[in-house]
């Protein structure tokens, strides 16, 4: 099991992510968006960061570069909406700039869980 | 045979009764009989005396005799001046009017265009009837200009320029007498009526649509009467189909020598420029419709996602604390499907916000289908048939397989819903047309429609509908095409409905039965790249949707047309130093469909090339073989054959320098070791532009 670090500005989806993960028996932290993560990570650091792209602050794309740049060890996950235009766009940046897996709004539960089990296994093997 | 001063009487009488305003002086000599030649005469000094005169047979046709007048005029001998009707008059004016006065009793004249010894001119003839014992013939006199210096010969003259300034105009002109009957007509309004000289002497309601004859009767009388020019939009009759045109009239002269002009203006250019605008302002109108409601709807469709995400997980978490067959789990299961319901719908949304298209590859159609195929067959009910089949199984298009995917899938469920619970039948084809100018534009043709309906068992025989309506969606330049064709026997939609249904959110089913998005979806995706739609439809009897992609002329397709599936011989010569080196490049060129022969060795591969060097497409040779270099071989290839397309895979460390490469003749390099993608686009480059060197 993980320590995963939660940044995400939707409060509904936030508390799900911890609900899931906890349940999967990961240990959760969190943060509202890409500034509160990243003072969360340097306190309480993480093994996986699961991140959306669109928020408040500091968005998602600058949050994966300084992770990658300070820690570059950390797994990350990016998530978003695609819906908006520009937004469309935003995953395949993110995975370019440094996000180890990508997933699409409205995801299911078990997709992270799967990612992140994915993410554990190939660092176990790595 | 009437003598000269009956002739003269008759061409007076003409002259007052049409108010002509020639004069009329016959210069040469009445001719007494055909076979007897008119004398050459010397020009009367006191008045024109030198106007060409003949006389016709208009039955042969032939002219039996004519005056040194007419054989100057016309530049022929006395001898050939009889065979000379066919030069002179190849129309057949001169003829036509002396069958007129002839028919009439009366003389008659015309403005007549003639080929002269000086070229073509424009010329005033009367025709003067004359009983020549058992045959009917008639004196011809064309009116020339007269010797300068008197009065007379000046209005002439004048007369004689003005009327050639109206033949000469592009404006198709007539003139009309008081009573409204065609006295003469320019060029340009023959060739707009598509009539000749028939025209003249008609009743003026002739030359329009039955409709128009009135209004144009009264056109005609007003400007009779009055001062003003008169001017109304009247349906034409040419070649008995009404052709919208301006007529402006104006009065000219007074009492019996008022006479009309009437200016015609063919109006077909500018409604078919109208048409053209309307048209595209429409297809302009709809795109930016369209755009509004997809950038509303992609706004909001990122927080709809986060509230669909918020559902879905927790339903998905409270699905696993309650226990299986419980009613409570039953609940949370609807929520779930509800949400992911919600799900494809954002999906949809966002598909239509888009405004780029997605990044694409190369789909060849039978993929397409054989992967749409996998997803539809489950959702076809039994009592409905699914025919689908490739008919350009190669060709490809350019796209994001996802979206064509959902192209076919949302055409398809669409036919599957428009035939209900009823028997019916679902048609997919895919295949590869040409577009042509005007494709877009041309008119409802009930024969196709009918073929395109009729073409199922169901409808074969059927008569063709004139209720089938049809919609274009989109912009389609000519050129190659791939066709999606989904053709249904569903309830068909009325032009009402299928004017609408690429709108978003335009439905014509119940709440909960569809979002009114499939086609939204289907045209935004189409849109963006950069093909069109046809949707005809007959109610009662089916409906037929037509999406067009642009073409990608890639390798596929190339092969496709290239390899003649009857000779089947190799066409790709694959040379190099093993086995080894060869297997991953022949896989390379088979999987893009090549025909592949090996051969291992320089000199081999050599004797294999010019055994029939005429049968290869292109050339690929893999490093230097241990008898020849790769650098050799090229040359000697190239020699034989300076056309065919040769590819040189060599390490980086090993390539020849440019000129090296371009005086060996090879037209593209692939460095080794060979990267797959790499070489199928140096295949496809190679096919296109051929030996073409850079």
């Amino acid at each position: 099991m993980a320590v995963v670090l939660v940044i995400e500005d939707d409060d509904h989806l936030r508390c799900l992510l911890r609900a899931v993960l906890e349940r999967a028996g990961h240990t959760v932290e969190d943060a509202p968006n890409g500034a509160a993560g990243l003072k969360r990570f340097s306190t309480h650091p993480a093994d996986i960061v699961v991140t959306d792209i669109i928020m408040p602050e500091k968005e998602g794309l600058e949050t994966i570069i300084e992770l990658k740049r300070d820690h570059p060890e950390v797994k990350i996950i990016a998530i978003s909406g695609g819906g908006a235009r520009l937004d469309a766009q935003y995953l395949p940046s993110a995975k370019a700039l440094g996000a180890d897996c990508t997933i699409e709004k409205p995801f299911e539960p078990r997709e992270v869980i799967e990612a992140i089990g994915g993410l554990l296994q190939a660092q176990s093997h790595g | 045979m009437p003598d000269k001063r009956e002739i003269d009487a008759l061409i007076e009488r003409a002259i007052r009764s049409g108010a002509e305003v020639t004069i009329v002086t016959i210069g040469g000599r009445t001719p007494s009989g055909a076979a007897e030649p008119i004398a050459p005469e010397a020009p009367e000094a006191a008045g024109p005396v030198s106007d060409p005169v003949l006389l016709l047979d208009p039955a042969e046709p032939a002219i039996l005799d004519s005056n040194a007048a007419f054989q100057a005029w016309a530049g022929v001998g006395g001898a050939s001046a009889a065979q000379s009707l066919g030069r002179v008059d190849p129309e057949g004016r001169l003829t036509a009017l002396a069958l007129r006065a002839i028919a009439t009793g009366e003389p008659a004249s015309a403005r007549v265009s003639l080929q002269a010894a000086r070229g073509r001119v424009s010329i005033h003839a009367v025709a003067v009837p004359i009983s020549g014992g058992a045959r009917t013939l008639a004196q011809l006199i064309l009116r020339t200009a007269p010797p300068a210096g008197t009065a007379e010969s000046e209005l002439r003259r004048t007369l004689q320029r003005l009327a050639e300034l109206l033949e000469a105009l592009p404006t198709p002109l007539l003139t009309l007498d008081g009573s409204g009957r065609v006295r003469s007509a320019n060029p340009a309004a023959e060739s707009l009526l598509r009539r000749g000289p028939e025209l003249l002497g008609l009743e003026i309601e002739a030359i329009a649509a039955p409709v128009a004859a009135q209004r144009l009767r009264e056109l005609v009388a007003a400007a009779g009467a009055g001062a003003e020019a008169q001017s109304g939009e009247i349906a034409l009759t040419v070649d008995h189909q009404p052709v919208p045109a301006e007529v402006t009239l104006a009065g000219v002269g007074e009492g019996a020598e008022r006479a009309i002009i009437a200016v015609l203006r063919d109006l077909r250019p500018e409604r078919e420029a109208e048409l053209a605008r309307a048209q595209l302002l429409g297809r302009q109108h709809q795109t930016q419709k369209l755009e509004a409601i997809g950038r509303l709807a992609g706004g909001i469709a990122a927080d709809v996602n986060n509230v669909l995400a918020s559902i879905l997980g927790y339903a998905d978490l409270a699905m696993d604390d309650l226990p299986p067959g419980s009613k409570g789990r039953d609940s949370v299961e609807q929520v779930l499907k509800a949400g992911r319901r919600g799900k494809a719908l954002v999906r949809q949304i966002v598909a239509l916000g888009r405004g780029e298209p997605r990044p694409e590859r190369r789909i060849r159609l039978d993929e397409l289908l054989r992967t749409t195929l996998e997803v539809l067959r489950p959702i076809v009910p039994e009592q409905i048939a699914l025919e689908a089949r490739a008919a350009a199984p190669t060709a490809a298009v350019m796209g994001d397989a996802a979206e064509l995917h959902q192209v076919l899938l949302n055409l398809c469920r669409n036919a599957v819903q428009a035939i209900g619970s009823r028997q019916g039948r679902i048609e997919v084809v895919l295949d590869a047309v040409e577009v042509t100018p005007g494709f877009a534009e041309r008119p409802v043709n009930p024969d196709e429609d009918a073929a395109i309906l009729g073409a199922l068992p169901e409808e074969a025989g059927a008569a063709p509908s004139p209720r089938t309506a049809r919609l274009f969606a989109g912009r389609l330049e000519p050129g190659p095409y791939v066709r999606i064709a989904v053709t249904d026997t569903g309830e068909g939609m009325p032009p009402s409905v299928l004017s609408r249904i690429f709108e978003p959110f335009f439905t014509t089913r119940k709440l909960g039965e569809g979002s009114g998005l499939g086609l939204a979806v289907v045209h935004g995706i189409v849109s963006a790249q950069g093909g069109a739609i046809l949707a005809s439809s007959t109610p009662g009897q089916g409906t037929r949707m037509e999406v067009y992609l642009p073409r990608s002329h890639r390798a596929t397709e190339l092969i496709a047309e290239e390899i003649d599936p009857d000779q089947g011989g190799p066409r790709v010569l694959l040379a190099g130093a093993n086995a080894e080196v060869l297997a991953p490049l022949r896989r390379t060129l088979e999987a893009a469909g090549l025909t592949v022969e090996t051969v291992t060795g320089g000199r081999a591969a050599l004797e294999t090339f010019r055994a029939d060097h005429g049968r290869w497409r292109m050339a690929v040779l893999a490093n230097d073989m241990e008898d020849v270099s790769a650098e050799a071989l090229s040359l000697e290839i190239s020699r034989i054959r300076p056309d065919l397309p040769i590819i040189l895979c060599a390490e980086v460390e090993k390539m020849l320098t440019l000129d090296r490469l371009r005086a060996a003749g090879v037209t593209e390099t692939v460095p080794m070791p060979v990267d797959p993608g790499e070489l199928a686009i140096a295949v496809e480059r190679a096919l296109r532009i051929g030996a073409r060197r850079v």
